[in-house]
């Protein structure tokens, strides 16, 4: 496979969540450069199928004779095969979170399986999330070179959501009482040192564990950024960003005239981190900052990423938010009630053969902080599992509506609620795409991915 | 209002699998039952004296959490929470937790790691994670016997002869996917692989664990099978029961 992609550059995108967003961003960059793009966004679950469907593609290529990116979202479990086999020009790790756990066992297993990725491929250039210490943690002792994104600034603690308030120092809170956790705090992802094991301190703290940290016993802190992400305001129609290249100034870390400020119209926090990962790569393939945000104001929600679903002028819009772990669901959750047309919330979630049947995870999302009093659909495979998990967080059964059939509980809810605005349906993956097939008229594969 | 307090250990190490929801649980059957119910975290350097808790929790982790609470638990914590569980207190682990209260833990590449020796088991790691769902049959006083988990791990354990196992496996691995037998209880100490949460899926094993904790306190546990405290549980259990046509016959 190496000798067929070894006259292009080629991308692999790895992580637990983001990968097909920051894919489908870096795709819409470099096609607005008029670079052609090969993407494997018609994700299979097969290496075979995978490859075979690669090398077709690349035969289109070769006859174009155009310059060609290969854009290549890798699951974590073949992360190892395919960086080994394609020795891509970049890599690019989102982060890592508790996601399909019955798949990879261990959190720690799965950042094992993509360090000898890493390894396998020593002159990939290497993309990493700053912010969440497990990624940034792999570039210990990489020869190659590493480069960063993350959050520039941090929400104060007064003046932002209740869940920009955490305060990750355990000596800072109260010793009892469950409701009294801080959000994240003990249920976040690595709340230690990869190196030494001591608590990391917090300087600020986007969501979950994703901030600026120190380990107080050893060397090992946030990077300085390559690519620095300002959140500004937000609402629901997107986020105000200021981007700021400090790949320029490297070595002095002065802040110069290469900032933008723009309007990114996918909401939430952890699509800023998709959008800043996507602007680093091109960044790094020269493309100007100011082409780059050109086209990110140009990209709309879409697949789930805060979509809207279509409907007709009558009926209710409905906003379609996909979150598959704890970390998405609180940050989503938290940001979507701050919304002013936030009217109704729906959650569903779906199984599919071999994977997503453990629902341990429900437990870890942090459903006792939801600042909301509504009427809550719940549907999907999982609906009373999820109804069950809403009862223990103090959501009464008068408050619920459990329907599986996601199509009847979308009619429940419009029946049952008379609040203008848009209802906020959360959906794992698998649940998405059962939605969107119902919503969304000629699905395509690459949609359905 | 009578109170029960709860020793939640190393919360901020093991709590990858959702085990959480077992506190949760606990808490809110606790307050329906008429209890006040404080949780206390306890984790590594912090002081633990048992005797002020009536029931402990000690949840599931990654194996590099785990080391990273041994030496605390074995060399610190260890002796005292012995003597509490020889005392009678009430206390719950879950994988991990429930590991290290045998003899030993043996690695993947054939270390041993001491454990407290409170549960007669000794853990095995073996190539292979046991993942799935967890259905096992129980001979303990409560009313619906069959317990429902989702199991996910590596180690295998295996029983000594003072062992007796909370139940036996119908669907799932359980303790070692060789002898059907699933989970350990040695007085009040009852250690499974069941996450998934475990007892907001059994309530009435999280009843039968906060009603040990209250008789032992001298307090009075008055049964309430009102519905309403077990909202959604039927529906849930059956989604998973259903799913295997060997257990059609069994009681949800």
């Amino acid at each position: 496979m190496q000798e067929i992609f070894q006259n292009q550059k080629s991308i692999l995108i790895t992580g637990t969540n983001g990968k097909s967003t920051v894919a489908y961003i870096l795709k819409e960059i470099f096609l607005k450069a008029e670079i052609n793009v090969i993407s494997n966004l018609q994700r299979e679950h097969t290496k075979e199928f995978r490859a075979n469907e690669f090398l077709e593609d690349r035969l289109v290529a070769y006859k174009s004779k155009k310059q060609t990116i290969l854009i290549l979202e890798i699951d974590e479990a073949d992360f190892q095969y395919f960086a080994e086999k394609i020795q891509p020009d970049f890599i690019i790790v989102t982060n890592f979170s508790r996601n399909q756990m019955e798949r990879y066992g261990e959190l720690y297993t799965l950042r094992k399986n993509i360090d000898r990725g890493l390894e396998l491929s020593p002159k990939s250039k290497i993309i990493l999330c700053a912010d969440d210490p497990l990624v940034a943690a792999l570039a210990e002792n990489r020869k190659s070179d590493c480069y960063y994104y993350g959050m520039d600034n941090f929400p104060a603690r007064d003046s932002s959501p209740e869940i920009f308030r955490s305060t990750p120092r355990r000596a800072n809170l109260p010793r009892h009482d469950l409701e009294d956790y801080t959000y994240g705090l003990f249920y976040r992802e690595a709340p230690h040192c990869s190196f030494c094991g001591t608590e990391l301190e917090y300087q600020g703290l986007a969501y979950a564990n994703y901030g600026s940290y120190y380990c107080p016993n050893c060397q090992f802190r946030r990077p300085n950024l390559d690519l620095g992400v300002t959140a500004l305001e937000r609402d629901m129609n997107g986020v105000d960003y200021v981007f700021q290249n400090w790949l320029a100034d490297r070595a002095s870390r002065r802040r110069n005239h290469n900032s933008i400020k723009f309007n990114f119209k996918i909401p939430g926090l952890f699509n800023g981190y998709n959008a800043g990962a996507a602007t680093l790569c091109a960044l790094l393939f020269n493309l100007s900052l100011t082409d780059i945000i050109t086209t990110l104001e140009q990209i709309l929600p879409e697949n789930g990423r805060f979509e809207l679903l279509p409907h007709l002028p009558s009926e209710r819009p409905i906003c379609l938010v996909t979150a598959s772990n704890p970390e998405a669901v609180n940050c989503a959750l938290h940001e979507i009630m701050h919304f002013e047309d936030f009217a109704g919330l729906m959650i569903s979630n779906d199984s599919i053969a071999g994977f997503q049947q453990d629902v341990s995870w429900l437990w870890d999302i942090f459903f006792e902080q939801m600042p909301y009093a509504g009427i809550v659909g719940v549907g999907g495979d999982y609906a009373y599992d999820l109804a069950l998990r809403l009862f223990y967080s103090g959501v009464e059964k008068e408050r619920m509506i459990i329907e599986q059939d996601h199509k009847k509980l979308q009619s429940k809810m419009a029946m049952t609620i008379d609040r203008p605005g848009r209802f906020y349906w959360l959906a794992n993956k698998p649940a998405r795409y059962s939605i969107r097939k119902l919503f969304v008229r000629d699905l395509t594969i690459e949609e359905a991915k | 209002m009578n109170k029960l307090r709860l020793a939640y250990l190393y919360p901020d190490y093991l709590n990858l699998y959702g085990d959480r929801g077992n506190i949760i649980c606990l808490r809110k059957r606790a307050i329906w039952h008429n209890f006040d119910f404080e949780v206390t975290r306890i984790s590594i350097g912090d002081k633990f004296e048992p005797y002020k808790y009536d029931l402990i929790f000690m949840g599931g982790g990654q194996d590099s959490d785990q080391q990273l609470i041994y030496d605390d638990l074995i060399n610190d914590k260890g002796e005292r929470l012995k003597e509490a569980i020889e005392a009678g207190i009430v206390m719950l682990s879950i994988c991990g937790g429930y590991q290290l209260m045998g003899h030993r833990y043996v690695d993947h590449s054939g270390r041993e790691i001491k454990g407290l020796g409170i549960l007669d088991i000794e853990t095995i790691a073996k190539p292979g994670r046991l993942v799935g769902d967890l259905i096992f049959e129980t001979q303990l006083p409560i009313e619906n016997k069959v317990l429902i988990g989702f199991e996910n791990h590596g180690g295998r354990t295996y029983l000594g002869k003072k062992a007796k196992p909370i139940g036996k496996v119908l669907v799932g691995s359980g303790n070692n996917g060789e002898d059907q037998s699933e989970g350990v209880y040695y007085k009040n100490l009852y250690g499974t692989y069941s996450h998934g949460s475990f007892l907001p899926r059994n309530p009435d094993m999280a009843d039968y664990l906060l009603k040990l904790a209250v008789e032992r306190k001298g307090f009075e546990w008055q049964e309430d099978n009102n519905s309403k405290f077990n909202q959604f549980v039927l529906p849930a259990r059956k989604r998973i029961l259903t799913k295997y046509s060997k257990l059609s016959e069994l009681e949800l």
